[in-house]
């Protein structure tokens, strides 16, 4: 079991703190390659299956599933590794592998209570990579984010022993909104999976994040939630909605968003949302969909969160309004974000578009109309905050004078890979498609698909040009926008200090009416208990036989009672 | 020879009393007792030997056969019974010896013992016999030897608590001779499986069921359930400790064993009483006896009066799993009868060793008996929590059965209120053991000094008892699966 | 686009793959570029009402549904963030300084540096061009 991969890469995190320096990043290479194989290698099927206290652990379920998640989560961590070369924080090297071997211990665990552990693994490894920024306010939003992370932990705990207590059973399998255990586990899944107004956290913390810990988050945590949402309640007609208003609600966060990390982070909720939307869906199509969207978009949304970080460790900042024509001296980084936006964007021969096209034929073959439309809007709204944005106003757009280097070597490396990867599943799809969950007939490259791709993508763009030159787009202004998490960011805390003096005052008042009710309580028991009490003493004849008299009229009255 | 058991087993005390009497010699009148209710637990083993696979013994007194005659009927669930009481008496009248020689004249002693031995057989009497007023009869054989028992307290009080108890026992008794009266008035027949095969088809039900009621009070008098327990704790208080631990291991369990064949093999489960009395007398007194009487135990000064109260409360836990009327509930009474027996007469044992060396069972004033009487400590303190139901402890099985029980009905209330009475035992055993281990003793206490542990004699047959108690907390499914069978002859009736 | 003030490199010690995208300084090239997108467009546009789609939803095919949708979903989306922003937008420091906006990234997990020509000399060309 020590070979299996969470093990593979807790081992190896462990490990780390060991071994010299120059030995540390090798082994970050080394470990999911290693994990790769053990997954291979074990092939499908439940294994380390430990029986405790009559539960059945399953600490290493590969099936259909679980297998492409193992793979791609493997994928991010080699390249995430790999772009984070350079890194010599200790913190941040045990805390990234630790990361990805709680995130890939959840894919594959087998029930609940696994899961659970691994649950909440991923939030206390995740969050030492928002901690390694150093900063007070970097320690603020990890707290934040640790704080909603482990409540989306204990929702589980409790969901699944309700959920235990209703069947007796902790398998993990399909669960459905069946029971409150059940919606508990579903909620839980929900924090992760960033469902709308439960998502702040990840636009908060993602940004706060250091240069490579970002790349290293995007991939693992939702991702995982999106599996579990898959294993538990594909077909949850619910998720289709969820997904839906996903898609759309962070697109104009995104638009109008200066931090470019943050505006990933909000294109990351919408692509999340195709993905709910998919697992809503249900059917093979759908959910084949929605894990091949997850597949590719770890990659693209990687390659995009490596490129503006490569500029943010360059030049110091991520901030669009303080960014600008960098394609003269970061060439290569910008092509890469280019092929990153144009992936995300879902251009075809990029992969996108054969794996967001899945989700969207299963939205329209099942009727959901409505939500298909959205979707098509939505992904009009992709290409514009991540597909121009991005790549627009970092490398183009007017310039800001900022005449960094090059980004250095290794990252360069690993977003070539990463961009090369974008590329290939889009021009060769089948790749993809042969280690989804069920056969996959789907053929993207038809005629009229790559049309309406092209003429709604193309339209979009030539909206943009328009919109540019009326000058009707939105400047890059240095602001913050707040969202629904100003109420406990913001209003609450505003109101906090006359709501703690009122509960501390009812506090102390309720206590000392309490404690004086008590002491009276205890004054009357100890009169009527102590041993010359009602209670104890004053047994006589007479009471005695006073008692056998009324007892004995209550117990002829009950027996005679009904035949009288 | 093994035909006659059941009469052996009430023959041999019976007759050993006047043996006693004439020869008079306190050390051998012990003996005589001692070893006289040995062969009866011997006995009482033997005959369970031979039901406890659900056979019964009916055995005809001087051959002349039931309904005419008087017959003796043993089954899974009395057997049982005969085999606590039996060995109770046998392991606390090795325990008396050096108990009553403190507390007794030496020239009553033989007095004394033939009391005892007449209590026995009463005790034994009414739980073996297949006879309505036969039961009558044994129980005053055990009455008023009892009344005498509890007369050789050594304090004056003793005398009025023994008169008390001939008073409210004298009602009980005559209460129960009322109703086997009208019984005999409704069906022409005193033997108890005719009774039952009778009393469907009666003509008057009317004195059927007022029968029943005087039956019940009575019983419920010498159970001392709640609120009719009265006169028990002055008799416990007062009597001398070994009487008092004989008693409370016995003669209230004997009352509700009779109550319970009453109920349920008797006048049957179905008969017109149902459930309204199960619910709605027995188990609100039930609850109030174990509230009230652990909450009153809490505040009590002296052990004896505390581990008193104590015993009245569990009396309720007995009672509650009674009024349940299930197999499961029934099978939780029967053996918290045992484990309380058990249990009870080594509180009881242990606080006579404190009385033998310290003279007194103040609770206030036992600090840091452990390092003084190390082994009765221990022993107090096992059975302790063997009473307030730690698991591991007799008191855990029995207590947690009757929790399943009541589950199983759904009495939530109940279950919640059981707890809450553990938490008050906890509360007045606790309150006796931190005194005992931790409290330093205070310099101007003159009592504390020099006790030493209490004689061989004392120790063994305690610790006796306590191992058979932890023996029984450890593999509790001994227990269960008797009183199960129990539980099942009780609810099935005579055959 | 205004860049002479600060630029400090000349265009020419840039690398090769850098050089090909210098066109977007030039105002002509870059309406060309305009012009071959508004070309494209009005060729999909053309293609909708030769070809036939296979389609699903309602009003699906439609000649010009992928079409108008992408203009005016974008137009929607741009305008209405824009709109929004008047709403939400707040100060840098706003949530200070429990919150990374209004500060900087710590120079510590950084590697300033300046682009300097003979450095990209063994850059690998053709990553992805």
């Amino acid at each position: 079991m020590l070979l299996s991969a969470p093990f593979l890469f807790l081992i190896a995190s462990a490990v780390l703190a060991f071994i010299p320096q120059r030995l540390r990043a090798p082994l970050m290479l080394v470990t999911p390659v290693l994990a790769l194989i053990s997954i291979i290698g074990f092939g499908t099927g439940n294994h380390g299956v430990l029986n405790i206290l009559n539960f059945e652990l399953v600490l290493y379920r590969i099936d259909n599933l679980s297998f492409p998640f193992g793979v791609i989560f493997c994928i991010a961590a080699f390249l995430a590794s790999l772009y984070a070369w350079h890194v010599r924080d200790l913190t941040q090297q045990v805390a990234t592998l630790g990361y990805a071997g709680a995130a890939l211990g959840g894919v594959f665990a087998g029930d609940l209570v696994t899961l659970f552990i691994w649950w909440e693994a991923t939030a206390i490894t995740s969050v030492f990579l928002i901690f390694a920024r150093g900063t007070p306010a970097a320690m603020a939003t990890g707290m934040r984010y640790l704080i909603i992370q482990v409540l989306s932990g204990v929702l589980l705990l409790a969901g699944l022993l309700m959920h235990f207590h209703d069947t007796g059973s902790i398998a993990f399998n399909h669960l459905g909104l069946q029971s409150t255990g059940t919606w508990l586990i579903f909620i839980a899944f929900g924090i992760k999976c960033a469902f709308p107004l439960m998502h702040n956290w990840l636009q908060d913390a993602y940004p706060a994040a250091t240069v490579t810990g970002t790349v290293v988050l995007s991939a693992f945590t939702t991702k995982m939630a999106v599996y579990t949402l898959a294993r538990g309640y594909a077909g949850t007609e619910m998720l289709v909605y969820i997904g839906a208003v996903m898609t759309l609600f962070p697109i104009f966060f995104a638009e109008i968003e200066n931090d470019l990390r943050r505006v990933l982070a909000y294109s990351l909720n919408n692509q999340l949302g195709f993905m709910v939307v998919g697992v809503g869906i249900g059917t093979e199509l759908a959910l084949n969909g929605t894990v091949a969207h997850a597949f590719s978009h770890i990659l693209y949304k990687s390659l995009l969160f490596m490129s503006v970080g490569a500029v943010l460790y360059r030049t110091g900042t991520s901030k669009a309004s303080e960014l600008g024509g960098l394609y003269r001296t970061m060439p290569i980084t910008m092509v890469c974000c280019v092929i990153g936006a144009m992936a995300i964007s879902a251009f075809p021969l990029f992969s996108g578009f054969i794996s967001k096209s899945l989700i969207l034929d299963a939205a329209s073959k099942n009727s959901y109309y409505v939500v298909w439309f959205c979707l098509v809007v939505a992904s009009a709204g992709v290409l514009s905050h991540s597909g121009i944005k991005i790549p627009f106003f970092t490398f183009f757009a007017h310039d800001s004078g900022k005449r960094p280097a090059e980004a250095p070597m290794h990252m360069r490396i690993a977003m070539i890979i990463t961009a090369f990867l974008c590329v290939f599943i889009g021009v060769f799809p089948g790749f993809l498609y042969s280690i989804l969950p069920h056969e996959v007939s789907y053929k993207p490259y038809t005629f009229s698909h790559v049309l309406t791709q092209m003429q709604l993508l193309c339209f979009a763009l030539l909206a943009f040009v328009y919109l540019m030159k009326v000058g009707l787009h939105p400047h890059e202004l240095r602001r913050v926008n707040i969202d629904s998490d100003w109420v406990y960011r913001k209003g609450i805390p505003s109101i906090l200090p006359g709501v703690a003096a009122s509960v501390i005052a009812l506090n102390t008042r309720s206590r000392e009416w309490a404690l004086k009710r008590l002491e009276r309580l205890g004054i009357q028991v100890a009169r009527y208990a102590s041993p010359t009490g009602p209670l104890a003493d004053g047994w006589g004849v007479k009471a005695m036989v006073g008692a056998v008299v009324v007892l004995m009229f209550a117990i002829l009255l009950f027996n005679l009672w009904p035949n009288a | 020879m093994m035909d006659q058991l059941p009469a052996l087993q009430v023959m041999l005390p019976m007759v050993a009393a006047p043996l006693i009497v004439i020869i008079r010699h306190p050390f051998w009148s012990w003996l005589i007792a001692t070893l006289i209710s040995v062969c009866a637990c011997w006995v009482s083993w033997l005959m369970l030997q031979q039901v406890v696979d659900g056979s019964i013994i009916r055995y005809a007194i001087g051959g002349w056969e039931a309904p005419t005659g008087i017959e003796f009927y043993v089954d899974r669930a009395n057997a049982g019974v005969a085999l606590l009481v039996s060995g109770l008496s046998s392991v606390v009248l090795v325990y008396a010896y050096h108990s009553i020689k403190r507390t007794v004249d030496t020239s009553k002693h033989y007095l004394f013992y033939a009391g005892w031995l007449l209590c026995l057989t009463g005790l034994i009497g009414m739980v073996i016999t297949g006879d309505a007023f036969n039961v009558f009869v044994f129980l005053e054989i055990s009455s008023l030897s009892t009344y005498m028992l509890i007369a050789f307290g050594s304090d004056r009080q003793a005398l009025v608590a023994s008169f008390r108890y001939l008073v409210m026992g004298s009602v009980g008794a005559s209460f129960i001779l009322i109703g086997i009266g009208f019984l005999y008035a409704a069906t022409g027949t005193l033997n108890m499986v005719d009774l039952a095969a009778r009393i469907p088809d009666t003509e008057s039900p009317r004195a059927v069921l007022v029968a029943f009621s005087f039956l019940t009070v009575g019983l419920m008098i010498k159970a001392a359930v709640f609120p009719l327990h009265g006169w028990l704790l002055n008799a416990y208080h007062h009597a001398p400790i070994a009487v008092t631990a004989f008693l409370a291991g016995t003669a209230t369990k004997v009352s509700l064993y009779i109550l319970v064949r009453m109920f349920f093999s008797i006048f049957g489960d179905e008969y017109s009483f149902g459930y309204l009395l199960l619910n709605w007398v027995l188990l609100p007194s039930a609850i109030a006896a174990f509230v009230t009487m652990s909450l009153v135990a809490i505040y009590q000064t002296d052990l004896r009066r505390m581990l008193a109260y104590s015993s009245v409360a569990q009396i309720g836990y007995i009672l509650a799993g009674i009024s349940l009327a299930t197999q499961q509930g029934l099978t939780a009474a029967v053996v918290h009868m045992f484990n309380h027996g058990m249990v009870k007469a080594t509180l009881f044992m242990a606080v006579g060793c404190v009385l033998y060396r310290a003279g007194h069972a103040h609770i206030p004033s036992l600090e840091r008996m452990m390092s003084r009487m190390p082994f009765t400590t221990t022993a107090f303190i096992l059975s302790g929590l063997g009473l307030i139901g730690v698991p591991l402890t007799v008191g855990f099985v029995s207590k947690f059965t009757l929790i399943n029980a009541l589950m199983e009905k759904g009495w939530w209330p109940a279950v919640v209120m059981i707890l809450a009475s553990s938490v008050m035992a906890t509360a007045y055993i606790g309150r006796v053991v931190y005194l005992m281990l931790f409290r330093e003793a205070r310099e101007s206490s003159a009592s504390g000094e020099g006790y030493q542990e209490v004689p061989l004699l004392m120790l063994v047959p305690m610790y006796a008892l306590l191992a058979l108690g932890l023996y029984f907390g450890l593999f509790g499914s001994q227990t269960l699966g008797i009183a199960s069978g129990a539980a099942e002859s009780l609810l099935g009736g005579y055959q | 686009m205004k860049n002479d003030s600060q630029k400090q490199v000349s265009d020419d010690s840039l690398t090769p793959l850098a050089k090909r995208f210098l066109w977007v300084e030039s105002a002509d090239k870059v309406r060309l570029a305009i012009y071959i997108l508004a070309g494209l467009c009005a060729v999909l546009f053309i293609l909708d009402f030769v070809v036939h789609r296979h389609a699903y939803a309602p009003n699906e095919n439609t000649p010009g549904f992928y079409a108008l949708t992408g203009f005016l979903a974008f137009s929607f989306i741009v305008l209405g963030a824009g709109l929004l922003r008047k709403l939400i937008a707040k100060p840098e420091d706003y949530y200070a300084p429990n919150a990374v906006d209004a500060e900087d990234y710590p120079e510590e997990g950084l590697n300033r540096e300046e682009f300097a020509p003979d450095e990209i000399v063994e850059n690998k060309p053709g990553s992805g061009s």
